[in-house]
């Protein structure tokens, strides 16, 4: 590259934002360059597991028959950890076991992200690896080109900017569209791939062809942080881990770091059968953004877009949607360049588009609407630590054999709830979940 | 009979080392995290020594120090130190974490 190189679209991030808007330029005849800072685009990458399609598959209906995911998710599982207990709620919606398979999918990055890639670059997109860019370039105020910070000559130009670093924002916060992060506002996740016989998955979980188990784990499966463990089947690997809040290992900290935390999980009477004979393949770790409506960084600047966890655009309820809405994004972000590039006006004013296209589709409404789910269930950790495990006590008691008479063991019973539950305490909290977790 | 505690012991467990040692990792020989002493020495919570999941930082003697080689580039170090004396950077193109089943 010469100090003049100059190209029509630039996207920092070969993940799945970047790749999706980079297709979606590319499709329209932009001239569209991808700069990965990884050895091929992936290898920086992790998430949970279950990539959630429906977008994918707007855009490449072939999705299903070529796409190297590992298993549809037909069977989930939410559960509680209490002590060396479980109590579990258990699900496989025929629904969700025949075609579209609820656009769940289980996957792992570094084949699927490099599956998206070759899409791209099937599209005419360039990509460029091994190239991690330390900041963007300025000229007025504008944000026209990227450099690797080694030399001019690494520099290149371009009329608009995609920022798709991910969920560690560091050119995000270079450009000032965000502030330093607030613990709050990251989870951090992590995550073993072991290899196990596709036969011995296949058995131990009840799953039949490709349908795959995506089993999460609340209450004591984190310590009382605010997060949740995991085991997703692959093939003939399971992906298993953990997340939780960072701000929890300011303020909770029990003196177990992420590991030791994760090594609890898979001793659990509950889990460790599930891992028996399961051999180690890979660690990796990752942040995931939490950043919730209210604190979303500001999304263009002249010259520039910012796209999938890198803005923050992440459902951080329940559904725990991020490749889907990272997509979206991508996609509305290419539609917002055309524009601008029809107009041959980059400027902020113009990418304003972006930020309405996002607030009138899913990405923004469901944002909007879970932004109090985390800190909700910050300031009201009994609804993740205290209640469950009084409700497995409950259970214990009530299912205990012995010659008690069962009239005798439900005043006994409804004695340990009395001193345990404030009702009215307890009605409020009921409320608060309904209007902000719900 | 065994309990299920013993039947679950049979689980082979691996220390940090040993998973650190199944990532591929192509190491720089310049750090791309650095510690300012000045700031660092005034936190309080040093949440840094118990988020890391390489278990990268280590005190010694009161001061701080992180093996930059084992980092996993999650960056939780970078967002947790609020008082802002952890410097990060991503390594250099080419350079740190190579995830093939991410």
């Amino acid at each position: 590259m010469s100090q003049n190189d100059k190209v029509e679209v630039i996207i920092v991030g070969a993940g799945p934002a970047g790749l999706t808007c980079a297709y979606s330029l590319a499709k329209r005849g932009a001239e569209v360059v991808v700069i990965e800072r990884g050895e091929y685009p992936g290898a920086k990458n992790m998430f949970g597991g279950i990539f959630f399609s429906s977008i994918m598959e707007k855009i490449f209906p072939e999705f299903f028959d070529e796409a190297p995911w590992e298993r549809f998710v037909g069977k989930r599982k939410f559960s509680i950890l209490a002590g060396k207990s479980e109590l579990a709620f258990d699900m496989m919606p025929s629904a969700f076991n025949e075609k579209p398979y609820n656009h769940s999918f289980i996957t792992l990055r570094g084949t699927m992200d490099g599956w998206l890639a070759k899409k791209a670059e099937g599209a005419g997109v360039s990509i460029i690896t091994d190239y991690c860019v330390s900041d963007f370039l300025y000229e007025k105020g504008k944000i026209v080109g990227i450099t690797s910070g080694s030399g001019d000559e690494d520099n290149l130009l371009a009329d608009m900017i995609v920022c798709a670093e991910g969920a560690n924002s560091i050119l995000t916060e270079k450009a000032k569209l965000r502030k330093k992060i607030d613990p709050e506002r990251r989870s951090i996740a992590i995550k073993e791939n072991m290899r196990l016989p596709q036969n011995v998955i296949e058995d131990r979980f009840g799953l039949a062809g490709r349908q795959g188990a995506a089993f999460e784990y609340f209450g004591e499966a984190v310590q009382g942080l605010l997060g949740n463990g995991f085991i997703y089947t692959n093939k003939d690997s399971l992906s298993v881990g953990v997340g939780f809040s960072l701000s929890d290992f300011i303020k909770n900290r029990n003196g177990k770091n992420p590991n030791d935390i994760l090594e609890d999980f898979k001793s659990h009477p509950s889990i460790a059968p599930l891992l028996k004979g399961a051999e180690i393949v890979e660690y990796m770790a990752h942040m995931i953004p939490s950043d919730g409506f209210d604190s979303l960084p500001k999304l263009y600047r002249d010259g520039l877009l910012v796209i999938g966890d890198a803005a923050g655009l992440l459902n951080t309820s329940f559904f725990h949607e991020g490749v889907n809405l990272a997509m979206a994004s991508g996609i509305y972000a290419a539609d917002t360049i055309m524009e601008a590039r029809r107009k041959n006006d980059f400027s902020s004013q113009t990418l304003s588009l972006y930020e309405e296209k996002l607030k009138d589709s899913f990405v923004l409404q469901d944002i909007k609407n879970c932004k109090n789910f985390l800190s909700f269930l910050h300031k009201n950790k009994s609804l993740i630590n205290d209640y469950p495990t009084l409700m497995n006590d409950i259970l214990v008691d009530y299912f205990r054999v012995s010659e008690k008479p069962k009239t005798a063991v439900k005043k006994e019973i409804f004695r340990k709830v009395k001193k345990n539950v404030k009702f009215t305490r307890l009605a409020r909290e009921m409320w608060g979940a309904w209007s902000n977790l719900i | 009979m065994k309990t299920l505690e013993q039947e679950n012991k049979q689980n082979k467990k691996l220390s940090i080392e040993d998973k650190l040692f199944l990532v591929k990792n192509k190491k720089d020989k310049i750090s791309h995290i650095t510690i300012n002493k000045k700031i660092c020495k005034k936190c309080q919570h040093k949440a840094c020594l118990i988020v890391c999941p390489a278990k990268s930082y280590e005190e010694n003697h009161g001061t701080i120090e992180v093996a930059y080689e084992n980092c996993l580039e999650c960056g939780s170090c970078r967002v947790i130190c609020t008082d802002g004396a952890i410097k990060w950077e991503n390594p250099r193109g080419g350079f740190g974490v190579r995830f093939k089943n991410g």
